[in-house]
């Protein structure tokens, strides 16, 4: 019976190093699953396999961590303009400017704030 | 009936909770990800199902446990979920804003 080839390091760095704690052990044990399952393939082509998917769902979580980050700085600067809009705004005594409902819309989106 | 922004789910949010809904003790990331692309035919990305998870968990869409650890996995255990009432209810909204949508439209997606 063909063994298995163990998981590249630098895919194992990569990947506790980008992914959240509670995650990253369930997340590595998914891709060992799955590669044990490509055995009968070139030893070498099932680590590369393992080492791009490693890159793919490390740069998932990157991006969605930057993503939000970014989102919420937005939204918690539009926030303030928004009330800043709500209060100079005469005609509207509900404060639904156009600031305000950009950020509705961003809130929205990306489900932060309250 | 009070929805909120927090209800609305994307289509890749429902797709993956009807799949955890429909796997039930058998839901985690792989087989959630199996079961989209065998029902949609699409190719799914590993990473998009891993954040869209984690994402509905943060929601309290699902709870998630570890179970099942084997050597073919290195010894690690498997992160299986299950969809919370509140999920379920964020699924029939959703199913139901899209049915009114779809109302009188139905011709249209018989004739695809």
């Amino acid at each position: 019976m063909k063994k298995t080839p163990s998981p590249p390091i630098i895919a194992l760095f990569l990947l506790r190093l980008t992914l959240p704690d509670d995650v990253n052990e369930s997340v590595i044990g998914d891709l060992e699953e799955e590669m044990a399952a490509l055995t009968g393939r070139n030893s070498l082509r099932v680590r590369l396999w393992f080492f791009r998917h490693a890159i793919v769902i490390s740069g998932h979580y990157l991006v969605d961590r930057c993503a939000r980050r970014i989102l919420r700085r937005s939204v918690s600067s539009l926030q303030g303009a928004g009330r800043e809009c709500s209060v100079s705004h005469t005609e509207n005594r509900k404060g639904v400017g156009s600031m305000s409902s950009l950020w509705q819309d961003l809130r929205y989106a990306t489900g932060c704030g309250s | 009936m009070g929805r909120t922004e927090k209800d609305s789910l994307g289509e890749f949010e429902q797709m993956v909770l009807l799949a955890a809904l429909r796997l039930s003790d058998e839901a985690y990331a792989v087989t959630i990800r199996r079961e989209i692309e065998r029902r949609t035919g699409r190719s799914v990305s590993r990473g998009a199902v891993y954040i869209t998870l984690d994402r509905l968990e943060k929601k309290g869409y699902l709870k998630s446990y570890l179970a099942n650890s084997t050597a073919e996995r290195g010894g690690r255990a498997k992160r299986y979920y299950q969809v919370n009432p509140v999920g379920e209810a964020a699924l029939k909204d959703s199913w139901s804003a899209m049915r009114k949508m779809w109302e009188g439209l139905e011709p249209l997606v018989r004739k695809v």
